[in-house]
This record gives structure tokens, C-alpha cells and sequence, in this order.
């Protein structure tokens, strides 16, 4: 059970993350706010935005303040899954040859997967694993990785020819899944001003592994009343066509809702956020505020909703409202 | 947290108590409307104490409102709508955790009830204008003139000539604790003058009531026309023919001059093998009179068994009273034994005409004005007052006024006996003074008017046209 201590103190240390991250990072409040509640909840983020915000940028500096080895992962389409999982090579040894295992970028703390959609099913299956049980399996040797595990993918939604989109079961293995903007002027005029004066500051270790664990655990038992959470499940179950009680707006628009992963990843998010903003309890606002990065995700447009433009963030807006 | 979500739960039974009174108000409103429609289309008499009587509405509904039992969840629930993040229901639902993340959510949810501003009241906005809308309505049909306010009046009217009848027919269910006749009967035809006096000051309008007087005529006339025939019969038996004639003719006089003539001892005699109860204890009272030489009260015992003098002049007094008040003083006064005033046989409006107690030998008795006959008022004619002009008598309405045979049973002996019925009052010819049948007349054709469904001017018309007849 967290101590008092520890609740009370969480608000203030990821106040000094967030603080120790915009000294690299300009702007991008949401996206940073987010990918930090993800990494608390235990998560992993989709990153979506055309190239040159700052996405690599970011996940280093995250890996600065929590002090956790990082690796970055281009994918191309000639990638393979031993190209990030890591293989076993044959070395000399003073008594003859011997395989050894040589660890591939996915045994980092922090894992960005850059450009993920650009990799074959193949080589994207093998991040799966690592997202989901926080374990490489090579040669049929499982290798656990160590807490806290974190992999950031990104997604350019201009360049699609030659992509391979990602299957919905990898989709749905993602916490949230975050829209990065383009800077505003003056997001764009301080970016400019930090990165070619040569003044760029370096972010600090604020916190480590540890820290991130114990945040966790403090968050863990956030409560959330039965009426909050009741308003989370059936906003999931509303998103589902097949169900006759779900609004028109799902039964139109939507091909499949998303699946109790979602509510699992509301409900965890919901509560790094209420102790975030110094409350003691979920609100149906948390929910809300998260109801976009959660499940755009996990539901699919039927041809109807693409053929009239929707967007799984107007279907889920609706069903907010 | 019960004691800081205590203000919340009170302030929501003061909104609930509001808006019950807001909906309280329409449905008074409301009801005050229907009741001012309906009243457009049945006269309804207590209309204005319905309308008052809506008002406990608005009163029943702040007070439900008041006393509708309020949660701590919901309460806390509703301080959650007001800012505080579901704060509050989270913290009652944690009531019984004691870790150090429920108690600070606790702490925290208590210090934001505490500094929670007043829950705004709200005054529900449809419910009052509706109930405008419906009181503007009802003050719009308030001026408007109400068709049936002429009929309240004449309700109103009636019920007020009908008042004195009824006291008087009460006065008369009194008299009868004096009667002679046996506690059975005293007990029914209390009863019956009773309902009487209160069914006529009910009585919504002239047919009404002229139908409860008929049907109680006609109650009383059989319950005494039993007692009489068995008297009479037992009279027969024992001999004493002239008193049972004089009994069947309801005429006093002639029974106090048979009983002048007679022995006590066989009129008790006689009353011991009386079939009905009431002609034995008038015969018995009769005798017991006799015995002590009062030929007159042995008489006026015996004529108990014709009619119900107060009772009949009370009855008849409502029925001129429905019909209008004219000839009040008619039918009042003695009525006892009198001719015309429910003699026997006939049964049609005992004790009623404006025959009763304006005989040939009580001529003005009861009648102010003295006005008895046809020829009274200075009408000019053959006949003098106190002489009768002959009219028809149809005696049986319906059936010609012929003597009618009525076929006996065939005896042991094969023998079949006959029995000539009487032609009934008057003599072949059919002529009787029509003083003692246009009662009769005058109710038969009331009567008929009413089962006709005629129009209230036309059985007015009626009743003018016999009233006439007896001025």
C-alpha cells in the first residue's frame, strides 16, 4: 500500500519531470503529458505525426531524466526480426567456439520504434512480445526485460505507399495512441531559438527505474468510484456496432470496437492523471481527457465512415457527448 | 463525511420541496381548470369548494418534496456535480477503508465540501408556466357566463321550498312514536319518511323529488293497505261488517258511529286473529278505547290504519313544493280518514291531491284562501262551495272503468266462486266528485310526464294545468 508520503509526493515529481523535460522539449504539453502518464501507467505509445517534431528528440530526453538506456529502431522494410530482437553469434572462446547472445536494440529500457509501419508484419510481430510481456524470446530462450520497459513507436501519416499498417492486435498493445501537432508560430520561434544558438539545455535525471515503479504502484490504488468507472465500460461497450444498445453513431460508422485492453488502459491512465492533478479519486473528466489517446486506436471505420470523412476522434467525441 | 454532506441532503429536499410545489401549483391549477369546464356542462354545486379543495396540491407536493428520503450518495453525488470532481461519492464509498490513500481522498473530498458554495435553488420554469397558462385560463372562464348556474339556482331554489316539507316529514317520523301501530311498522315508516326528508332535500330537481314522493306514497299506501285488508278482513270474520266498510272507506265518522254501537271485547276479539301485526295492535288500542267508552279515539286508533295524517300532509306539501309551491296549502291539514287521501285500493298518489282535507265535510281545512272547489273564487256556476261537480272516474286507469271479474279458485266441491270486484270509488255510472280523484289525476299525469322524458316547461305545464284545477 503506498504511503502518504509517497501520494503526496507524486504530484510534485512528475511536476519536476515535466519541468526537466521542457528544457529540451518546446511546446507538445499534451504529448508530453501523456507519454510520461503512459510510462507510469506502464505502458506503451503510438506516436502519429509528420517527421521533424521532435519525436526522437523527446524519447531521449526521456530517457535523460529517467536516467534509462535508450535505443532507437528505424524500420525499414528490409528489417529484420533478429535485426531488433538480437541473435546468437559464434565467439572464440579459450575452450572452442560457443554461441553468445548479442542483445538487440529491443533489450534498451526505452524503445523508440521509428517508423514502425514502414517494417514487415514479420519484423513488427517481434516487437509484440517485448510490448506486451516485457520479454525477448530468441532461440526459444525467453529473456525478461527489466522494469521499467517502455517502447514508443511512430507512425508518418503522409508517406503510406510501401507501409505495412499495423494489425489491430498490435494496435490494441498500445496504451495511447498520441497525435502530434505541428508547432505553433511561437512554439516553432522557440524551437529555432533553442536549437541553433547553440543554447540548447540538457535535461537532467530527476528520477530513475525505481521511481517510475514506485509511481506506478502509487497509482495503482488511485480509487475510482463505481459510477466513473461504470461511465469507462460503457463508453467502451458503446463503441462496439454488434451491440443493439450502442448509439447510431457507432452502428453507422464503425466496423469493431475496442476491446477490454482499452478499458484496463483508461482505468490505469485515468489514475496516473487524477494524482497528477493532485486529486485522490478518478473523475469523469479524466476519462474523457484520455477517452481520445485510449481508443482511437482500437476502433475501426466502416466504409461508410470513410467514405464521409469521419475520424475515430469525431466517433469518439460523439459518443462523449 | 455523513456530517459534511448533511447541508447537501437538506438543500436537496428544500430543491425537491420547490419543485413539488411547482408541480403542485399546476396541478392545482389544472384542477381548478377541469372543474370550472365540467361545471360549463353539470351543474356542480360545490364547485368553488373544489377549486379551494385544489389547493392542497401545491401543499402536498412541497411537503412530499420535503419528506422524499434523500441518500448520503445521492447527495454526495450531487456536491459532485457542482465542481468537485466525483470527489465526494468516491469518499463514501471508501467510508470503510482506513489506508493512508482513502483517507487523504477523504480529507480532501470533506475540505472541498466544506468550502463548496450554496447549491444554487432552482425553480422549475415549465411547470409554472403551464400553470399560468391554466389560471389565466380558468380567471378567462370565471367571467364567462355559466349556463349552469341558472340550473344551481333552481337547484337551490327547490331544495329551499323542499326544506320545510322535509322538516315537517321528519316532524311527522317523530308523531309516530305516539302511533298505535305495532313497533314494526312504526320502525319501517319512520324509516321510510326518514329517507323521505332526506332524499328530497338531495333532490336535484322537480322530477326527482316528485318521484321520491310518489314512491314513497306508494311504499307507505301498500305497507298500510296490508294492515288495513288484514284488519278489515279479521273485522269481517268477526262480524263486524259496518266497522270494516267504514275501515275500507277510510271514512272516520262511520267508524265511530259503528263502534259507538259495538263491545269492546269483539274488537279485541277480532284484533287476536288479525293477520298482520299492525292491524291487531290498532284493533287492540281500538278496543282497549272502546272499553273505556271513547267511541272517537277507538275511531281515531282504527283510522291510523288508513293514513298517516302528518305524514301524508308532509308528503304532500313536498310534492306541491316540486311542483313549483303552488297549492301548498292543499293537501295539509287533516288527511286522516279523509276522503281522497290514500284510500284504499287504488294506490295511485296516496294522501296526494288537493282533495286531501278539503272534503265536503272539512271544507277549508288546510287551504288557505279557503279556495276548495271549482266554484270558489267567484266563479260562477251551478255549484256552491262545498258542492262538487261530478267527473268521469276511470277508477282503474286503463281499463275503462268497467266492473271487472276476477275468476276464484274451484273449490273441493267443484264449485267455481266468482267475485265482482268493486268498480271502485263512485257509483256505475262512473260518477264520483272530482275533488277526490284529481289528486289521483294530477299525479298519474305528473307522473306519466316525467316517465315520458317531456321537456321541464312541458311538465310544467302538466303540473299549472292541475294546479289549476284546484284553485
Amino acid at each position: 500500500m503506498a504511503t502518504e508520503q509517497e501520494i503526496l509526493s507524486f504530484r510534485d515529481t512528475v511536476e519536476k519531470i515535466h519541468r526537466e523535460i521542457a528544457k529540451e522539449i518546446v511546446g507538445q504539453q499534451a504529448v508530453v503529458s501523456h507519454l510520461v502518464l503512459a510510462m507510469i501507467a506502464g505502458g506503451n505509445v503510438l506516436l502519429e505525426g509528420v517527421p521533424g517534431l521532435g519525436k526522437t528528440r523527446l524519447v531521449r530526453t526521456l530517457s535523460r531524466v529517467f536516467d534509462l538506456t535508450f535505443s532507437r529502431i528505424q524500420f525499414t522494410p528490409d528489417l529484420m526480426p533478429a535485426d531488433i530482437t538480437g541473435t546468437n553469434i559464434i565467439e572464440k572462446t579459450e575452450s572452442g567456439n560457443a554461441f553468445r547472445f548479442q542483445p538487440g536494440p529491443l533489450f534498451a529500457s526505452i524503445v523508440l520504434a521509428d517508423e514502425i509501419n514502414r517494417a514487415t508484419p514479420k519484423t513488427q510481430s517481434a516487437l509484440l512480445e517485448a510490448m506486451q510481456e516485457h520479454a525477448v524470446t530468441v532461440a526459444g530462450v525467453s529473456r525478461p526485460r527489466t522494469e521499467p520497459y517502455f517502447v514508443l513507436a511512430t507512425q508518418n501519416p503522409v508517406e503510406q505507399e510501401g507501409t505495412y499498417p499495423l494489425p489491430e492486435a498490435q494496435l490494441d498493445r498500445f496504451l495511447l495512441k498520441l497525435l502530434v501537432p505541428f508547432p505553433t508560430l511561437s512554439e516553432l520561434d522557440a524551437i529555432v531559438n533553442l536549437t541553433t544558438t547553440g543554447q540548447e539545455r540538457q535535461a537532467e535525471k530527476v528520477a530513475d527505474g525505481g521511481d517510475i515503479l514506485r509511481l506506478r504502484a502509487v497509482s495503482q490504488s488511485v480509487p475510482v468510484a463505481q459510477a466513473v468507472q461504470q461511465y469507462a465500460l460503457r463508453l467502451i461497450l458503446n463503441t462496439h456496432p454488434e451491440i443493439e444498445e450502442s448509439p447510431a453513431v457507432s452502428r453507422d460508422y464503425l466496423r469493431f470496437g475496442a476491446s477490454p485492453r482499452a478499458a484496463q488502459a483508461l482505468i490505469s491512465a485515468a489514475r496516473v492523471r487524477a494524482l497528477s492533478e493532485g486529486r485522490f479519486n478518478v473523475a469523469f473528466e479524466d476519462i474523457k481527457a484520455l477517452a481520445k489517446p485510449a481508443l482511437r486506436h482500437r476502433i475501426a471505420l466502416n466504409f461508410e465512415g470513410m467514405a464521409q470523412g469521419r475520424t475515430p476522434d469525431d466517433i469518439i467525441e460523439e459518443l462523449l457527448g | 463525511m455523513k456530517k459534511a454532506l448533511s447541508p447537501i441532503r437538506r438543500r436537496i429536499r428544500l430543491q425537491h420541496g420547490l419543485t413539488g410545489l411547482c408541480w403542485g401549483l399546476l396541478g392545482q391549477t389544472a384542477f381548478s381548470l377541469v372543474i370550472l369546464i365540467l361545471s360549463f356542462f353539470i351543474p356542480l354545486e360545490k364547485r368553488n369548494a373544489w377549486i379551494i379543495a385544489g389547493l392542497a396540491l401545491p401543499c402536498m407536493g412541497l411537503l412530499m418534496g420535503l419528506l422524499w428520503p434523500v441518500s448520503y450518495l445521492q447527495a454526495a453525488r450531487k456536491a459532485d456535480e457542482q465542481g468537485l470532481k466525483e470527489r465526494a461519492q468516491t469518499a463514501w464509498s471508501l467510508q470503510d477503508r482506513q489506508d493512508d490513500m482513502a483517507r487523504l481522498q477523504r480529507e480532501d473530498a470533506i475540505s472541498h465540501l466544506k468550502t463548496m458554495p450554496r447549491m444554487p435553488l432552482r425553480v422549475s420554469a415549465k411547470p409554472l408556466i403551464a400553470a399560468g397558462a391554466c389560471m389565466a385560463a380558468a380567471l378567462i372562464l370565471f367571467f364567462v357566463p355559466n349556463p349552469q348556474d341558472g340550473v344551481l339556482r333552481q337547484r337551490a331554489d327547490l331544495r329551499q321550498k323542499l326544506e320545510k316539507p322535509a322538516a315537517a316529514l321528519e316532524k311527522a317520523a317523530d308523531k309516530l312514536e305516539d302511533s298505535v301501530l305495532d313497533k314494526k311498522t312504526v320502525q319501517e315508516l319512520r324509516r321510510l319518511l326518514g329517507d323521505l326528508a332526506r332524499e328530497t332535500r338531495q333532490a336535484r330537481d322537480s322530477r326527482e323529488a316528485l318521484t321520491q314522493v310518489s314512491q314513497a306514497q306508494q311504499r307507505m299506501e301498500k305497507l298500510l293497505g296490508d294492515a288495513r285488508n288484514a284488519a278489515s278482513e279479521a273485522l269481517g270474520q268477526a262480524g263486524l261488517d259496518a266497522l270494516a266498510e267504514a275501515l275500507e272507506a277510510g271514512d272516520l265518522s262511520a267508524m265511530q258511529q259503528a263502534l259507538e254501537n259495538m263491545d269492546g271485547e269483539a274488537l279485541s276479539q277480532a284484533a287476536q286473529n288479525a293477520a298482520s301485526a299492525a292491524a291487531a295492535s290498532a284493533m287492540q288500542a281500538a278496543a282497549q278505547s272502546l272499553a273505556s267508552g271513547n267511541a272517537a279515539q277507538a275511531a281515531q286508533a282504527l283510522g291510523q290504519l288508513s293514513a298517516q295524517g302528518a305524514a301524508s300532509a308532509a308528503m304532500q306539501s313536498a310534492k306541491s313544493a316540486a311542483l313549483g309551491g303552488q297549492g301548498q296549502g292543499k293537501g295539509q291539514g287533516q288527511g286522516q280518514g279523509q276522503s281522497g287521501s290514500g284510500q284504499g285500493g287504488n294506490g295511485q298518489g296516496a294522501g296526494s291531491g288537493a282533495g286531501a282535507g278539503s272534503t265536503n265535510e272539512d271544507a277549508g281545512a288546510g287551504s288557505p284562501g279557503g279556495k276548495q272547489s271549482a266554484s270558489a273564487g267567484g266563479r260562477e256556476g251551478r255549484y256552491h262551495l262545498g258542492e262538487y261537480e261530478q267527473i268521469y272516474d276511470p277508477t282503474r286507469l286503463g281499463d275503462g272503468g268497467e266492473i271487472t271479474q276476477s275468476t276464484g279458485q274451484v273449490d273441493e266441491n267443484a264449485q267455481m266462486s266468482e267475485l265482482n270486484l268493486s268498480p271502485g270509488l263512485g257509483n256505475t255510472a262512473g260518477s264520483i266528485p272530482y275533488d277526490q280523484v284529481v289528486g289521483e289525476y294530477q299525479a298519474a299525469a305528473v307522473q306519466r310526464a316525467q316517465e315520458a322524458a317531456l321537456p321541464g316547461y312541458a311538465q310544467q305545464w302538466v303540473a299549472d294545468y292541475f294546479s289549476a284545477l284546484t284553485e
